[in-house]
């Protein structure tokens, strides 16, 4: 998608965003292409936690006694599946810039957030199993 | 930067990108078909225009997927520049919108 316009009259296009297409070099693309699957892997992550979130909110009709703990966990589940997008796209344009100028791909404590969201909504589970 | 001259088939790559954009199409039109029917037990107008969106969107962007994998196998054999970010965004403001419409649906169903 927006392949540029310079790819009909054979120049180089401007790719968009310049942050991270103004520097370095082209890589091998066979990492770009890894670091594109990468990112979709985010997104698709993202979106189960969104399912999750929103099917626990429905079924929360089974339990109307114990409505409270179930949508604080749908919130936490949709929140996690939003930081989960964000946190894609993040991760892409780091990793694209840093193959660009042939530095150390970045860390990122997306991953921890994300499982300590997970232990969260799990101990929210927990409580209310026990409570 | 030549590759034709290698031991590399550059069209492998390329497809498992595409099928890769494939998968998450689905994905996202899945969730947000179900986030469109949940929503429209509150509000049937909103549901409705939530999978009209959805579906039109998704329709859009696997032709736009298969033009996008098309012109990478021309730019790979002719050394030219890949895809750019564009697309990557655009997929992102697509979940942002299904986690507002999903939050939505749970305090409307809280409250």
């Amino acid at each position: 998608m927006a392949e540029g316009l310079g790819a009909l009259s054979g120049k180089e296009p401007r790719r968009w965003p310049r942050s991270v297409y103004g520097v370095g070099e082209d890589p091998d693309p066979r990492f770009s292409f890894a670091n594109e699957r990468t990112f979709l892997a985010w997104i698709r992550t993202g979106l189960g936690f969104l399912t999750a979130g929103v099917a626990l909110s429905a079924l929360s009709a089974l339990d109307p006694t114990r409505g409270w703990e179930i949508h604080l966990a749908s919130g936490l589940l949709v929140i996690c599946g939003v930081l989960a997008g964000v946190i894609a796209l993040r991760r892409w344009w780091r990793n694209e810039r840093a193959m660009r100028l042939n530095a150390p791909l970045p860390s990122t404590a997306g991953l921890m957030l994300l499982t300590g969201g997970l232990i969260l909504v799990g101990a929210v589970a927990l409580l209310f199993l026990l409570g | 930067m030549r590759y034709h001259d290698q031991l590399w088939d550059p069209g492998l790559q390329n497809e498992r990108t595409k099928l890769s954009w494939q998968r998450t199409l689905l994905s996202m039109l899945a969730c947000a078909l179900v986030v469109a029917r949940l929503v429209g037990t509150y509000a049937w107008q909103w549901g409705l225009l939530v999978a009209v969106i959805a579906s039109a969107g998704g329709l859009w962007a696997s032709f736009r997927v298969r033009m996008r994998y098309r012109s990478s196998q021309m730019a790979l054999y002719e050394d030219r520049a890949l895809p750019d970010g564009l697309a990557n965004v655009a997929l992102t403001v697509g979940v942002l919108v299904v986690g507002v419409a999903a939050m939505g649906y749970v305090l409307a169903s809280a409250l």
